[in-house]
This record gives C-alpha cells, structure tokens and sequence, in this order.
C-alpha cells in the first residue's frame, strides 16, 4: 500500500510538468497580450513603443522556449515570478489568499458530508413517503440551480430583506453562512441523491435479506450491511466534489468579495496575469491529484477488493 | 483499521476547524465618522509616479498637483499659487504654496519638487507616453519657493499634463518605502490585501479638513454584490466611471429612492471610420452613417438614457471644443437620398445597395468581450441596414483589436476618446501617429498632412488666440469629414445612501472627491 502511494506521488512530477507546459503553451500562443492588459490597466494609450516597452519590462520579448525554461528553472525554487498586474511574488500571494479558500473549501466540503449522508439515509430509509418526497425537492432544487444565482438570493434573503447575515467580506461566523451555503448545496445535492440510489441497491442486496432473515435489528442490517456497501460511490463522488468546491469558489468567493485564491484567480485570468494562472493551474492540478489519491486509498480502506487489486497492480 | 476513537478525535478536530474559523471577528478599528467607498482591487502600492496596480483614485487622494484641472475644463492654482511662461512658451515658472508639508512632516518646497520631477526624467522611457515628459527639458530650483521648468520647445498643454493624476504628483523625497506620503487631503493608514484600503485625514494637510475623519475602501470586485451592499448598508456611496455598476442597476437603485447623480461629459463614446479603405472612404457615405443611426434610440434603449446624445467628437464643455458645429440630425430620408445621388442605389430586389458591382458593406469591428459593444454593435448594424448598408459584424480579442486598429484593418471601429483631462490635446496629438485608430482612420483624407501639420501647430502654439483657431480647423475638418460616428458622451456615476452628504464630481475619470462629502443623520 505505501509502495502503491509513493508509486502515485511521484507519478505527480511529470504529470505537473506536462500541464505546466501545455498551460505555457496555450497562453502564449493564444491572441491575447499581456502588455495591453497592463497598459489599459495603466491607462496608458497603447501606442507601439508603449506595448514594446511593457513586453520588454515583462519579458514577453524573449523567445518562449527561453521563457518558459526560465519560468521552469525557478519554479522548481517555488519561485513562480512576480505577477504583471500587482508587482507582488505570486506564490506569496497564493499563500496569503489560500486559508481563506480553505476554510470556505473546508466548512463547505463538511457542510455536503455533514448534510448529505443524512438527508440520503433518511430518503432511502422512508423511500416513497414524504421525507422522501421533501429530500428528492431539495435536491433536485440543489443540483438544478447554479450557484451563483443561489448567492444572489441568499444575499436579497438574509442580508437585504431580513437584515440578519453580513453580504459580503471575511470576518466572524456570520460572514461565513452565505457563501458555505452557495457552494455546497449542489455537492450536498448530488451526494444525497447518490447516497439515496446506491443505499436502495444495496438494500435489495441477497446478504441484507439473509441479514433481515437472521432477524438482526434493523438499525444493525443498516448499519453493518446497507450503509457499508453504499459508501464507495459516495466517497468516489466527494473526490470529483473537491474540483466542484474550488470551481465553485471561483465564482462565490467574486460575489461574497471574499479575499480567497478563486477570487485572485478570477482577476488574474480577466487581465491576463500569466504568471498568476500558471501558478494557480498547477496548484490545482496538484491538490487534485492529491484528492484522488486520497479518494483511491479510502476506497482501498473501505473495499478490502480493491485494496487487493492496488497492491497487486 | 481505523478505531472508534481515532473517528471521534477526527470528528472533534473538524469540529474545531469550524470553531477557528468563526473566531476570525472583524477587529478594525471604527473612528467615526467614516465614509465606506469600494473599488475592485487594493488601491497598490501608492508609489506617485507608479502605474498599475497603483489605483488612481487613490493617488489622487494622497498627491497633489501644481495645477488643477477644473470641471469646466480650465486650470486652477493648487500646490503653485501662480505661474509665468516665457514669451517663447519655454520655460514655466511657478511660485509655490508656502507652509505646505507631506503628510511624513517634510517640508514641501522647491527642492522637494525638482526631486520628483527629476525621478520621472531619470525614467523617462516608462513615461514617455506623456508628451510633456519627453519635452522637458530639466527642472531648476532658483529658491525655495520657485520652481522652474524649461522645455525643449514650446508646448500648450504643460499646464493641462501637470494636472494628471499620475506621473507628475509630488510625493515626499523622505518617505520611507511602504510608508507613502504625499501633501493631500488623505493618507492610507492601513490595508489588508483582498479586503480594503483605510485612508485617514492628514492631519498636517494645508487646506481645509474634510468632514469626514476616514474613508474605508472595501475591495469589492463584482458590480452586482457593490450594489447589495450599498443596499444592505455596508457601502454608503458608488462613485466613478469605470463601469461600477451597470446601467441598469443605477436606474434600480434610482428608482428605490437612492440618491443618484450623473457627471459631466467626461468622454466620447465613438466609432472611427475608415476613410483609407473600402465604402467609407466615400464622404457621402460617412455622412450617410451620421444621418441614418437614431442615436436616441441607443442611448434610451440600451444606455439606459443616461449618457447624454454625442452629435460632436468632443462634448463642448472641453476647451475649444465649444464651436457650434450643426449636428448630423437623425434623417433616414436625407441619408437615402444622399446615398443615391452618390451613385450608391439599391437595385430592384435588393436589401443593399452598390456603386459600380461594389457592396455597400463595411465591417464593424468591436470588442467581443464587452457585452456593451455587441449591443451597440447589433443596433448599429440594423439601424444601417435600414439605409440599405450591409455591416458585418467583427468580434475580436483585445489584442486583436489593437492591432486591427494599428494596421488599418477595419472598416468602422469603436473608438472612445481618453476622456478629461486628456482631450481634446493627448487625443488630437495621437492622431499623427500611424498605430492610433485615429490616424488608420483618417489618412484616407485628402487633407491628412495638413491636419497633422495643424495639430502640431496647435500643441506648440503660445497664442491663446491662435490655438483655438487650430482647433477649430481641426476639429471642423474632422465633423464635416465625418470620421466619427459619436454616440453618447460617457458620464461618472454616482449613488449615495442618504447618509452622504455634498457629493461631487471630480474634474476628471479618475478621481473622486471625498475631501468636499459630509455626514448626515440618515433618516
């Protein structure tokens, strides 16, 4: 098992390095230029000598084989250049905004488990009756709106209309509700529906008759036999959900002007800030990979057949 | 296996996650009165000489300039009570403030300004986009309270560039890095990154103390979420003009009963036309374009009526524009008629019209970014169709328009002007040089040397009364030229809560004056 997960991490280098450069290349060769961002930004007329003098300044002048050798070379020093748009290192930036992603990445991801499984459990157990009925409606409101739409509502909701939440910005437990709520209910959603669908197949399992036949309570038949066997497409699903939160964070942290990476990354890709999307790319191709790992060895803790067919792969 | 405990002690350790989070409290202090502005991004590192990211509301609060441009377009005396020019419009000798101090307590004087000056001379490549920059000469400092600038040659707008926000401010040669200090009315005393900006009244600033004792600059990036929280109370105003929020949302908040103001004309929202290529070169066909677009229309149906109608390239209130040029009114017959007598007929059949096997079709290119252009672009495109012109409709990247507009690769393209304090003289000046839409636009023009020969005049000229007499020549020519389709000149927008008070405009795009605003009890 420790071999199979060392095998996985070192699979990561040249995985990073084939995103780092095929985001290299995509950003280069696409139409748009940096320089131009900066001078409208600037609000500096974009004349000739003003754009070769940004590009310069930027080195968007070499060639880019040598730019993005230079760029490779650093980065291995974590040194991933300086931003085009704020002059700041941009991985300083990253970590500056990052634990604020996390706590709302974090509390939203506990948020989808902590709700999820028992909004899934209570509808497969009351399957056709009205728990049942009122969970399906939730989610199926939850997975069908998008969630920036749900944040315009709660803002009109709790802040504008009933006064009791903050609307945006970071500060104590309040400012926190909204946008946690907004980027997890499709996840919750989803993973309710999911939990409600593969507790049912597992229900009509032969070994859960036999179980009930034995006469064992039927908390224990739940518990022991039902609920055991329908984790595993739970847990595949909360792996794909981790990609969900950080996408869903983009747009929420923009609207809840919460001071996160999202946000940071929202601003550097409208101004093209190559520096800032490349770091930001591979971060998340890393905490991805890192996810999935994750998501496969609790598969392996769960499902003693998988943890055999890892090893002997 | 994991044990029962293990399971517990994670479920605890998750519970205190959350409980870390929650502690995170809001600990600014709040001296009142405070007055809570936004603004997208962090205000930067407010260097005075400094572009992006150094925001320039923000540098307008903190430095000031000799001169001040004013919203009628006219300069006043600011850190200079009164200044000379040389009868050969060389040199500019100032007589400075006296008493003034940067916020750090050094003293402003003459020494303090040629510091400055000379800072923006010694990198005079990142700031030649200024014309002023290239032509001064250098900076003398006869005594303390005499500053002197010599140019090169002769140049009007001296007064008017020294005026910008940026980058002939005066910070103070002692403030130590990270600790900006300029002579304003303001000075940033704290800002944490993503969250806000807390800019505090200099307590050693010369003129008179605002009201207000601190201005709070929220970072908030969305125009929507802006909105909310001026509904929800936690912003009291909206200010500016760069797209803070939207029309619409002004004319909601309007009509709940927000306190709403539109500024002056600080811009021109235009399209070039390309009199070096294709059916526009063909004056009567430009003009045709004037007469047959009902730019009320635009302006009602999709600015929102609030910017007002653009029948001139420049609004008259800036200076020299104000020359009484009749307007292209809103005629779909004259056009027609016009059209037809330059030998543009639409055949029997046909939606549009040719000259000799030519189409009459032009192809508008705008921004396929910008939701607004594409409107624009849309109405423009049906509105001429109605002519019998056949507009293809071009949506490219920044950088493509950029070098669309460089290279002449259009047939009409939008084309704002830069806007106060900029025009009429930054913009006219650009129009000599090939790589500005202007110029790509215009060279088709039989007269072109003789406009560009003008505009030099005018920018070298010392004569006030000569001045507005190339200006009017230039400006004349352009209109009756019909280069331009002018559609609505841009306007600041502001939206208050009740409990702001005194709110005003700055003279220019990039400033907002906090300085002149009050406090009130909100009912």
């Amino acid at each position: 098992m420790l071999r199979y997960i060392l095998l996985r991490l070192v699979l990561l280098v040249p995985v990073m390095l084939g995103v780092s450069l095929l985001v290299f290349v995509l950003l280069h060769l696409g139409s748009t230029d940096p320089a131009l961002d900066y001078l409208r930004l600037s609000h500096i007329p974009p004349t000739d000598a003003a754009i070769a003098e940004v590009r310069h300044a930027l080195g968007l002048d070499r060639p880019l084989y040598a730019q993005y050798l230079s760029w490779l070379w650093k980065a291995l020093q974590l040194d991933f250049g300086t931003s085009y748009l704020t002059g700041r290192p941009v991985f300083d930036d990253l970590l500056y905004y990052l634990p604020a992603t996390l706590q709302l990445g974090g509390l939203a991801l506990a948020c989808t488990l902590l709700l999820s499984i028992p909004l899934g459990l209570v509808a497969a157990r009351w399957q056709g009756r009205w728990p049942d009925h009122a969970v399906r409606a939730v989610t199926f409101l939850g997975v069908s709106m998008p969630n920036f739409w749900l944040a315009f509502l709660l803002i009109a909701l709790f802040s504008l209309w009933l006064g009791w939440l903050p609307p945006l910005g970071r500060g104590g437990a309040g400012h926190l509700v909204m946008p946690v709520l907004a980027i997890a209910l499709m996840s919750m959603s989803i993973n309710a529906r999911l939990l409600r669908a593969s507790l049912l197949e597992a229900r009509g399992q032969r070994h859960v008759t036999y179980a009930r036949a034995r006469g064992l309570p039927a908390r224990q038949v739940w518990g022991s036999h039902v609920l055991r066997n329908a984790w595993l497409p739970l847990v595949t699903a909360t792996g794909m959900h981790i990609g969900e939160l950080i996408g869903g964070a983009l747009v929420i942290e923009t609207i809840f002007a919460w001071p996160g990476v999202g946000r940071f990354a929202v601003s550097a890709v409208l101004n093209r800030d190559f520096p800032v999307m490349q770091c930001f790319t591979l971060l998340l191709t890393g905490l991805l990979m890192v996810c999935n790992l994750v998501v496969d060895v609790c598969y392996a803790w769960l499902d003693p057949r998988s943890r055999l067919e890892g090893v002997s792969a | 296996m994991q044990q029962p405990g293990n399971r517990k002690r994670a479920l605890w350790g998750l519970l205190l996650l959350a409980a870390s989070t929650f502690a995170n409290a809001d600990d600014a202090p709040q001296n009142a009165p405070t007055l809570v502005y936004s603004w997208p991004v962090n205000a930067g590192p407010l260097d005075p000489r400094g572009y992006a990211p150094n925001q320039m509301y923000a540098q307008a609060m903190v430095y000031e300039p000799l001169v001040r441009y004013s919203a009628s377009g006219t300069i006043e005396p600011w850190l200079a009570t009164a200044w000379q020019v040389s009868d050969d419009g060389k040199v500019y000798t100032f007589t400075l403030r006296d008493g003034v101090r940067f916020s750090d307590g050094t003293a402003f004087d003459a020494a303090a300004a040629k510091a400055n000056l000379d800072a923006v001379l010694a990198n005079s490549q990142r700031h030649r986009w200024m014309e002023l920059v290239t032509t001064l000469d250098h900076v003398e400092a006869p005594d303390r309270l005499t500053l002197r600038l010599v140019l090169k040659h002769p140049y009007y707008p001296t007064l008017m560039e020294l005026a910008q926000v940026r980058p002939l401010r005066f910070g103070s040669p002692q403030a130590k890095p990270g600790e900006p200090a300029g002579t304003g009315p303001w000075m940033r005393v704290d800002s944490r990154l993503g969250e806000y900006d807390r800019f505090a009244r200099n307590p050693l600033y010369w003129g008179p103390t605002p009201a207000y004792g601190e201005v709070l600059v929220k970072v908030i990036p969305d125009p929507n979420s802006r909105a909310l929280a001026l509904q929800t109370g936690e912003l009291q105003l909206i200010q500016g003009a760069a797209g803070e929020i939207t029309a619409s949302t002004f004319v909601r908040l309007r009509d709940q009963g927000f306190a709403t103001a539109l500024s002056a004309p600080l811009a021109t929202r235009s399209v070039a036309m390309n009199t070096g290529r294709g059916a526009t070169r063909d004056l009567a066909v430009r003009q045709a374009i004037n007469q047959a677009v009902n730019k009320q229309a635009i302006i009602d149906k999709i600015l929102y009526g609030l910017e007002p109608r653009a029948d001139t390239l420049f609004a008259p209130n800036m200076p020299y524009a104000d020359l009484g040029l009749e307007p292209y009114a809103y005629d779909p017959a004259l056009a027609a008629r016009q059209l037809d007598a330059a030998g543009w007929r639409l055949a029997p059949g046909n939606t549009v019209r040719s000259k000799g096997g030519e189409p009459l079709s032009i192809e508008l290119v705008f921004l396929g970014t910008s939701a607004l252009q594409k409107s624009l672009a849309e109405v423009l495109q049906g509105e001429l169709a109605k002519a019998g012109m056949h507009i293809e409709l071009r949506a490219v990247e920044e950088g493509a328009l950029v070098r669309r507009q460089r290279d002449g690769d259009f047939g009409m393209i939008f084309a704002d002007t830069w806007g106060a304090p900029y025009d009429p003289h930054s913009f006219v000046s650009s129009m000599r040089y090939a790589g500005h839409a202007d110029y790509m636009a215009q060279r088709g023009l039989p007269i072109k040397d003789q406009l560009d020969q003008r505009i030099g005049q005018v920018l070298a000229s010392t004569d006030e009364q000569q001045r507005a007499e190339h200006y009017r020549f230039i400006l004349t020519t352009l209109h009756q030229q019909a280069v331009y389709l002018p559609i609505s000149y841009l306007t600041a927008i502001s939206v208050r809560r009740a409990s702001v008070a005194h709110v005003q405009f700055g003279s220019t795009l990039f400033d907002v004056p906090f300085e002149t605003m009050t406090p009130q009890q909100e009912p």
